[in-house]
């Protein structure tokens, strides 16, 4: 008996699946970073909203590489409806730490799809994850240095104008 | 002896069946046969795995909770691409939601096994 499942698609229904999971989980950080964008440039801090606009379009290209995969594998790629979008906070500092919180939560559910690539011996996929993964060093890098600020600037007096100013200098040179 | 479309029984194999319905397999079209409660349905992979889908899609217990949207329980599903309809209820939502599960269960196993004997001797 041919089969057929192997002969549609590379990846298993399984990883497909959690692919799309993901893919989901990307458009929500997507809409997620830019309605903390819309937040912060209503509250006054325009280089913060101009980082998260920047984030909200990196996290759409992740969801876009995702969603090409999937279907150049052979599988059906869904598109996300995106729902929960947070759109109030109750401080500067709480925007970071959400930021911090989004994209821990981003690196875990790709931790769980190697996991299940390892198990299944998807190598194939786990090579494509490889560059999200050393993508989250990057951006688990960034959020936690940016919530950092807060402690070695502080926020008294003109503390959270000085964060806003220097959250773009923030950037992560790895030695790959 | 089998027949579809006018080919025998040998390019035809059954992947599962229970009390409710079967699945084969055709090679030579690289299609399923899907036959639930007396009604038989031709899908590709894709369609197969569609129907899959919106057969899991559908929250069983929501249909008998009291302030339920649809008292009646039914469910109609249509596959894009095909010209076949489904009317359930919730009872055969259950029934060929079991057929399906099990007829994947077996093409993973066929698929585990292609992986050890055919993969391996190449090897």
């Amino acid at each position: 008996m041919k089969d057929l499942l192997r002969v549609k698609s590379l990846i298993s229904t399984e990883v497909e699946s959690l692919l799309n999971s993901q893919v989901k989980k990307e458009a929500h950080s997507c809409a997620q970073y830019l309605a903390v964008a819309s937040w912060c440039d209503q509250n006054g801090f325009d280089n913060s909203a101009d980082y998260f606009f920047k984030q909200s379009d990196e996290e759409r290209t992740h969801q876009l590489k995702l969603f090409k995969y999937i279907l150049d594998m052979g599988g059906h790629a869904i598109s996300p409806e995106v729902d929960d979008i947070r759109i109030e906070f109750n401080s500067f500092r709480e925007v970071f730490e959400q930021a911090l919180e989004m994209e821990i939560a981003i690196t875990q559910s790709f931790k769980k799809i190697a996991a299940a690539c390892h198990k299944e011996q998807d190598y194939v996929t786990m090579e494509f994850l490889n560059w999200f993964l050393k993508e989250q060093r990057e951006e688990e890098y960034k959020a936690r240095r940016a919530l950092e600020l807060f402690n070695i600037i502080g926020e008294e007096a003109t503390g959270l104008w000085e964060i806003d100013k220097t959250i773009p200098k923030i950037s992560y040179t790895s030695e790959d | 002896m089998i027949y579809f479309c006018g080919m025998s029984c040998a390019t035809f194999q059954e992947v599962f069946s229970n009390n409710s319905g079967v699945v084969y397999q055709c090679d030579l079209e690289s299609c399923f046969y899907v036959e639930f409660e007396g009604k038989r349905a031709k899908y590709s992979v894709r369609n197969l795995m569609q129907l899959k889908r919106k057969l899991d899609h559908f929250k069983i217990e929501e249909i008998f909770a009291v302030d339920s949207l649809n008292p009646s329980g039914v469910e109609i599903v249509t596959i894009s691409t095909t010209n076949y309809c489904y009317i359930l209820n919730p009872l055969q939502i259950i029934r060929f939601r079991e057929l399906l599960d099990q007829t994947f269960f077996n093409l993973h196993v066929n698929q585990v096994l292609k992986d050890c004997l055919q993969y391996a001797v190449l090897a």
